[in-house]
Parts: structure tokens; C-alpha cells; sequence
């Protein structure tokens, strides 16, 4: 595979490795060395990549196993707000006001998830992977990812609706 | 659709059992503006995934940074060239290294194998296994001195060594070569 070919069938990718990276990493930075990571894995194996079925899946399994040697080489969990307060900087000004609140809890509630269900629940709900997608990249079975799928979309629900409770409560 | 529907949606969806189509469905309709009351609880969890799915790598030069790496790599492997013969050396003196290595061994089990053979009588079963060994042994040894006669080939090392030590014996006598008065003044201070 020469750099056309790379520019072709790589390059479109980057933008999806990134957003899986830091939905693992919750860090932008370290999120684009990943990405950068990942495209230079692929690019010294360049020469195999036509062997393998799917050079998204290749890329995203990639990604995720240097990200979770990442996390796991922390010493501690990482707290980023500076990170969180670009993404709600990012939200269309009329949804700021009503949503912003309800939108940093959902990303908690998502951080607070195992990183299995994080991984799986990005994949689904934001890149809209199916099921066959996701079995590559997790390298798990499809049913063990409907459960994980399952629980972590009912846990952020729980939390949600718990929130809610609460805060008529306080009013 | 009606609110029905979409909440069975929600709740399939909630259950992992809704395909992708349905969830682009369920996902459009939540987006929009005629989410009823009770379900804008829900809202807030899919604007949050599209939102999520918008972002890109906000560093804008992330190709060039990627191909400044690896165009220089590409560029390395034609310069490289092998040198071959600090590699040579190398090869035969680990060989080299290995054989004296086997005949160590091989002189060491030996002796222990000599002496506790004359302790033990001389059985035939142990006449006819000691000269099966032996002929074994002899045929390593063989062996061995065709391997030997290869690690030979290194004297010619030491005959390059002892044209370097003439260097050496050079410098010894620069000295009195350049500076003969030198050999008087250093005289003078041993006394």
C-alpha cells in the first residue's frame, strides 16, 4: 500500500480513532498522540494491510489496545474539565442553557461505566457500529455486547432519571 | 409515529433490542421538535451522542505532522548500509566461543565419566556400553576437530595483534626518538 492508497483508505478514519481514544482517555491531547500512534502502526504494516478484512476494525482494535495500556500505565484517574468545558463551549447556543447540566451528566455517568461498556456504547450510540462491527473491534461475542450494551445505556438512564427526581425535589 | 411507538422504541432500545435502523428512527425523532412531555427526559442522551459524534482532531496539521514522520523513515532505509566485517568477527569469535565452550564440557564429563567407570567391575553389559560411548565419543571429537581446525583460522588474528603491539614499542621509544636529553633529565630526578 503506497501513500495514495494510505491517504485513501486511512486517512478518513482519523477523526473516528480520535473520538474513540478520547472517549477512553477523556484528554484531547493525549488523544491526538494516540490517533498519531495508531496511522504510524499502520502505516509499518502497510505492506499487510490489503490482507485484512476490514482496515477500520484493524484501526480501531489498534486504538483501543493503546489506549487501554494507557490507562493502564496511570497512577491516577485523570480529571479533565478542561477538556468538558470545550465540549459544552461546542453545544449549539439555544441547547447551553437547558442542557448543559444534563449534558456533563451524562458524560460522568458514561466516564463511571466500565471501559468495556464505555468502549461498547461509543461504538453503538456514536459512530452507529453493528453488532458484527463491534464483536471485531472489542473482539468479543455479539450477544455479551447486546448485555453490555444494555446495562450501561440502563445505567446512565438510572442516573438520569435520579437526577431528575432529586433536583423536583429540591425545587 | 406515535408516542406509543416511540416508547416502545425507548424501551427496546434501553434493552439492547432495537436494530440500527430503528435507532437512526428513534434518534431522529428525539432530535426533533415534537418530543412529547413525558419523554424529554430521554432527550438530553441522544443530543449528547450526536454531539459526541461531530467532533474531529481540532490540530489541523495532524497530516503533515504524519507524514514528516514517516518520510524520513522512508528515506532511512535506502542510506543504511550493512558493514560486514566488525559482524564477521563477531560470527567466528562466537563460534569460536562455543566450541571451546562444547570441549570444556566435553573434557569435564569425561574425567567424572572415567572414574566412576573403574570403580564399577567390568561387567560385559558394561564393556559393550563402554565402548559404544566410546565410539560415540570419538566420533564427536571428529567432529569436533574439523570444528577446531575453523577456530585455527583466528592465529591470523594474533599475527594482525603483533604487528599492533609494534605500535605500542613505537610509542615507547618516541621519546628518545624526538627528545634524546629526555632520558638524562628523567635519570636525574630518580636520583
Amino acid at each position: 500500500m503506497d501513500l495514495a492508497t494510505f491517504k485513501i483508505k486511512v486517512y478518513p478514519l482519523k477523526d473516528k480513532l480520535f473520538r474513540f481514544a478520547r472517549r477512553m482517555l477523556d484528554s484531547t491531547e493525549e488523544a491526538e498522540d494516540v490517533t498519531q500512534e495508531v496511522f504510524i502502526r499502520l502505516w509499518t504494516r502497510r505492506d499487510k494491510l490489503d490482507e485484512y478484512r476490514s482496515v477500520e476494525a484493524l484501526a480501531m482494535v489498534t486504538t483501543k489496545n493503546i489506549c487501554l495500556d494507557k490507562i493502564k500505565a496511570r497512577k491516577y484517574p485523570v480529571e479533565n474539565f478542561e477538556d468538558h468545558r470545550r465540549f459544552l463551549e461546542n453545544l449549539p447556543m439555544e441547547n447551553r442553557e437547558d442542557h448543559s447540566d444534563m449534558i456533563s451528566l451524562i458524560h460522568q455517568a458514561i466516564k463511571r461505566l466500565p471501559e468495556q461498556q464505555q468502549m461498547i456504547i461509543h461504538l453503538r450510540d456514536v459512530e452507529g457500529y453493528d453488532y458484527s462491527e463491534i464483536a471485531a473491534v472489542m473482539e468479543m461475542n455479539e450477544n455479551a455486547i447486546r448485555v453490555a450494551l444494555s446495562r450501561a445505556r440502563k445505567r446512565i438512564r438510572e442516573l438520569i432519571i435520579n437526577t431528575r427526581v432529586y433536583d423536583n425535589q429540591r425545587n | 409515529m406515535t408516542t406509543n411507538e416511540i416508547e416502545i422504541l425507548l424501551a427496546r432500545y434501553f434493552e439492547g433490542e432495537t436494530t440500527l435502523q430503528e435507532e437512526n428512527t428513534l434518534r431522529e425523532f428525539m432530535l426533533g421538535a415534537d418530543v412529547p412531555e413525558n419523554l424529554l427526559v430521554h432527550q438530553p442522551l441522544f443530543r449528547y451522542f450526536e454531539q459526541s459524534g461531530q467532533e474531529t482532531t481540532n490540530e489541523k496539521d495532524f497530516m503533515h505532522k504524519f507524514e514528516a514522520m514517516i518520510v524520513p523513515a522512508v528515506a532511512d532505509t535506502k542510506t543504511v548500509q550493512l558493514h560486514p566485517r566488525p559482524n564477521q568477527i563477531v560470527f567466528i569469535s562466537s563460534i569460536a566461543a562455543g566450541v571451546l565452550l562444547v570441549v570444556g564440557l566435553f573434557f569435564t564429563f569425561m574425567n567424572d565419566y572415567s572414574r566412576k567407570n573403574k570403580s564399577v567391575p567390568n561387567t560385559p553389559d558394561t564393556e559393550i556400553a563402554y565402548q559404544q560411548t566410546q565410539e560415540a565419543l570419538l566420533f564427536v571429537s571428529g567432529n569436533l576437530n574439523n570444528g577446531i581446525r575453523q577456530v585455527q583460522k583466528l592465529e591470523s588474528l594474533d599475527i594482525a595483534m603483533s604487528s599492533i603491539q609494534k605500535i605500542n614499542m613505537f610509542y615507547e621509544y618516541q621519546p628518545i626518538i624526538i627528545n634524546p636529553d629526555g632520558i638524562k633529565i628523567q635519570s636525574k630526578k630518580s636520583k
